[in-house]
């Protein structure tokens, strides 16, 4: 077991090793051998669905959770195991949430000095500091409910960098605000975080903000990480198919390798095996991206026919039938229009291959 | 929940327990609202001693009553008490419909259609809910008894010499009918506000006429609110001793304090208290039981648009007269009726002043009680909303004690209590503070557990999350945030203390006085003048924490359409 003063080796900031949690009536472990190493002034995003236990690794980090087993490090010191738990307000951690939870009854520059040490005039100084950073300089008499969204937002940011915090966690921090402001203050944040030095790790469902947001992502399935590394590094080689899936829209067909294709019901496809060389006549489980997939028209016999055709603007998304009724999607530039019931052939360009997987 | 008032979302709690469950919750599985770690043990040992203070006398009532041997059985089933049952459960029928029978229409006029001075009528048909029972019975028998007003004014007009008989169950369900009909309105009322006007518009939009959508649609929504206010009237018609006393009408509340008046030996009082109490937990089964599964949910997040008002035509003024008619029976001829008798009083040279230590003494026990109530009911909130578990879930339904139980009975329990093992406080004002603490700490709790789950737990976790104890934000993030549940709950514990009277009557020290117990005094020796007078205060200074918690409560109503944040959160 370990000692109170065990320190990880590394210079991690945060560090779970091999955690599980288990909420009380459930019969499946929300986390179950949860590893994860940020260092220090790194951005790891976490993606998974929701119900695989992202905002539980969150909130075990935090300390609103007991540890089943496994160990938490923050800056090498051990704060929980199964017979440690540092309460929330000893670890230092920033935490903020999709709601911002800003304290209602408390102005901008309040809600900012909550949680920093120190005397008046320094705090002061300090907050004017934050505020300049998070660029709500003129609001810090206003309280929360006269502010935007994306005010609280940046509200509940300065408030959790004010004190300095070991690491910053983020917990869904733009699924409450708009699409387009969604995507200029993710790029806002990453700055701000970035010149702060903070380490931070954010959750969320959604892949483009994970993807765009960090310098790794993690990607979660049932309760542990299936694959962590940088985001072009993941997108295009996901370690399985349900990896492949959440980090970009696709189908999935059974397929068998014949040399250096794979033969499926959509076609015969050049791929890539993310996981090392499979032998001929493999099965496999095959993700076809629909941005990586061309359309053709096709005479002869009639097993692949477009079923739908979605025009999106500049890109036009088609449904294919294939022989066994399953459908697969295509999207493709606007140009050349394919009518509804137009049989095709679908083919993947030579430098975008399809990804397989012994099934 | 949290658009239903202080007073009453007692019961409201009571009827529908797992609301605490928040739709949000249920949407995200495994994602809890609750602060697993570090419930702090004070709170706990808090929370039970509040719970044991409030179940012992009870559970002594019981041991009281059973070893008084089998001459206690005896006298508890004879045919006397089976015609007080009847009688008392013949009252709650009549008077449970009848206050159904005037809120349904009025709450749907005074929220759903242009009714002329909709807000105005809003506040004033919820009012009568702040004149007491025993002022209520002493009015009717003045205005309506043999030799009273109605028939005064009969005589000289048309030479009429009888009028019906007042006295019995005409006049006591009509006085209690018009009085708790409120409590019906309140929560229907709320149910209305917060119903989705789109499920309405579906209807109609598939081809029902206006009236059957309200028939077979609304209707059938409403009736949980329904049946909470009814359950509502049900208990407070049992346990009502100043209306029957006075319109001597022989249920067991009133049964109970004669026998406890007169009889040598108060076994029979205790019998027949717990035989009350057995009525009072059985139409809470009862009404458990009937309920059902189903419950409603607005389906969907975010805000809440309000439903477009109806428009009366022709039916305005025929509405408008309906409202009238039920505020100035209620309301306005009672309080015609105390300041007639104020002015005859003076005018005849009768003695009719103030007795200041009445007013003082109410005001002292109340001001004591709300404090008291306020304190104890903290733990338990704080205990039922962010530590939800098996002891907290039993520690807040233990204080429900007091709402199901009659004020009579808590008043004996603690009589054969105190006497036993507390006898230096025994007629003290320390127990009769004891008393009313047990009675309505539901309403300190429910207002306060309210407001409490309008506090989203991310804000303390924020707060916990930037250094600060679990006290600290106890002291600077939550108490801040729920004061204006806290002072809810203390005036609605001030208001019924000030209208509370069997307790106060059995256990107040000797020559202890307020204005509930100089008015009952006075009424039921006929001295009418000389209770108008403490009567009248008593409306007033009762109306005004009435009308604060009244007028929040509409403002609250209104805050919840607009702001769907908050709406998401109750």
């Amino acid at each position: 077991m370990a000692e109170p003063e065990q320190t990880t080796p590394s210079q991690d900031m945060v560090a779970l090793d091999r955690v599980a949690v288990r909420y009380p009536g459930s019969t499946s472990p929300a986390l179950a051998g949860f590893s994860l190493s940020v260092r220090a002034g790194e951005f790891i995003s976490i993606l998974g669905p929701s119900g695989s236990g992202k905002t539980t690794a969150l909130r075990v980090i935090a300390g609103f959770e007991r540890v089943e087993s496994g160990e938490v490090y923050l800056d090498g010191r051990l704060v929980s195991s199964t017979t440690t738990h540092v309460q929330p307000d000893k670890r230092n951690v920033g935490l903020v949430f999709q709601d911002y939870a800003l304290f209602p009854h408390l102005t901008v520059a309040e809600n900012i000095a909550f949680g920093m040490p120190g005397g008046k005039a320094r705090r002061r100084r300090q907050i004017e500091a934050v505020i300049g950073l998070v660029s709500l300089t003129g609001l810090e008499d206003r309280y929360p409910h006269e502010l935007s969204g994306g005010q609280q937002q940046r509200v509940a940011l300065a408030r959790s960098l004010a004190p300095d915090p070991i690491a910053l966690l983020m917990d869904e921090p733009f699924s409450n605000l708009d699409r387009q402001l969604r995507g200029s203050l993710r790029r806002e944040v990453r700055g701000i975080v970035k010149d702060h030095g903070t380490t931070a790790v954010l959750v969320t469902h959604d892949r483009e903000e994970a993807l765009g947001i960090a310098d790794r992502t993690a990607v979660m399935v049932d309760g542990r990480i299936a694959q962590i590394d940088a985001p072009e590094a993941i997108y295009f080689n996901p370690v399985s198919a349900e990896v492949a899936r959440m980090v970009g829209p696709s189908d999935t067909v059974r397929g068998r390798i014949a040399g250096p294709f794979v033969d499926t019901e959509a076609g015969r496809f050049r791929y890539k095996s993310p996981n090392g060389p499979l032998g001929n006549g493999t099965f496999v489980a095959v993700v076809m991206r629909a941005h990586d997939l061309e359309l053709g028209p096709w005479e002869e016999g009639a097993e692949r026919r477009i079923q739908y055709r979605e025009y999106q603007g500049e890109f036009t998304q088609y449904g294919v039938r294939l022989p066994t009724g399953r459908t697969v999607s295509v999207r493709r530039r606007s140009i050349a229009p394919l009518a509804v019931g137009t049989n095709v052939i679908i083919t993947a360009p030579f430098d975008r291959p399809v990804l397989v997987y012994p099934v | 929940m949290r658009t239903a008032p202080a007073h009453t979302s007692e019961l409201t709690d009571l009827a529908h327990q797992d609301l605490t469950k928040s739709p949000r919750a249920k949407a995200a599985p495994g994602r809890s609202r609750m602060l697993r770690v570090g419930l702090p043990s004070y709170l706990q040992i808090a929370g039970l001693l509040v719970a044991a203070g409030v179940l012992l006398p009870v559970v002594y009532l019981v041991i009281r009553t059973f070893a008084g041997g089998e001459s206690a059985a005896d006298l508890i089933f004879r045919a006397r008490t089976g015609m007080i049952l009847l009688r008392s459960l013949l009252l709650i029928g009549v008077v449970t419909a009848g206050s159904i029978a005037i809120a349904v229409p009025v709450a749907w006029l005074t929220v759903r259609s242009d009714l002329p001075l909709r807000r105005f009528w809003s506040v004033v048909t919820a009012l009568p809910l702040v004149i007491p029972s025993f002022v209520g019975g002493f009015v009717a028998v003045v205005a309506l008894g043999p030799r009273g007003m109605l028939q005064g004014l009969l005589e000289r007009l048309f030479g009429v010499e009888r009028i019906p008989e007042i006295y019995g169950l005409p006049g006591a369900a009509l006085v209690l009918i018009l009085l708790t009909y409120p409590y019906v309105l309140i929560t229907v009322r709320a149910s209305l506000r917060r119903l989705d006007p789109s499920i309405e518009e579906v209807a109609r939009g598939l081809g029902r006429g206006a009236l059957r959508t309200f028939a077979t649609v609304t209707l059938p929504l409403l009736r949980p609110a329904i049946t909470a206010g009814g359950l509502l009237v049900a208990l407070y018609t049992l346990s009502d001793f100043g209306a029957v006393s006075l319109l001597r009408y022989e249920t067991f509340t009133w049964a109970i304090f004669v026998q406890y008046e007169s009889a040598f030996d108060r076994t029979i009082a205790a019998g027949l208290s717990l035989v009350l109490v057995v009525v009072a937990l059985t139409i809470l089964a009862l009404d458990y039981a009937t309920r059902g599964r189903g419950r409603y949910h607005r389906s969907t997040v975010g805000a809440q648009r309000p439903a477009a008002l109806v428009r009366l035509g022709g039916w305005r003024w025929p509405a408008t007269g309906f409202v009238g008619m039920v505020v100035g029976l209620a309301l306005a001829a009672p309080l015609g009726v105390l300041a007639f008798w104020v002015v005859r009083g003076v005018g005849a040279g009768e003695v009719v002043g103030i007795e200041w230590d009445a007013v003082w003494n109410s005001i002292r026990v109340s001001g004591f009680a709300a404090l008291a109530a306020t304190i104890a009911a903290l733990p338990v909130a704080i205990l039922a909303v962010r530590y939800r578990g098996r002891l907290s879930v039993l520690i807040e339904r233990s204080t429900y004690v007091g709402f199901a139980l009659p004020g009579i009975a808590v008043a004996l329990a603690l009589v054969f209590f105190s006497v036993n093992f507390l006898t230096p406080i025994y007629l003290t004002i320390s127990l009769l503070v004891i008393a009313y603490v047990v009675l309505f700490i539901p309403a300190a709790v429910g207002a306060i557990r309210t407001s409490l789950m309008q506090v989203n737990p991310r804000i303390e976790e924020a707060a916990r999350g930037l250094g600060r104890r679990p006290w600290q934000v106890m002291l600077r993030i939550t108490l801040p945030l729920v004061l204006p549940g806290i002072l809810a709950g203390a005036a609605t514990v001030f208001l019924l203390t000030m209208k509370e009277l069997p307790a106060t009557l059995i256990l107040g020290p000797l020559g202890f006085k307020t204005l509930a117990t100089s008015i009952w005094s006075s009424a039921s020796e006929a001295f009418f003048a000389r209770a108008a007078v403490p009567a009248l205060i008593l409306v007033v200074a009762a109306g005004i924490p009435a009308a604060y918690l009244l007028l929040r409560d509409t403002r609250l109503a209104s805050r919840t359409v607009s702001d769907g944040s908050a709406s998401r959160e109750s």
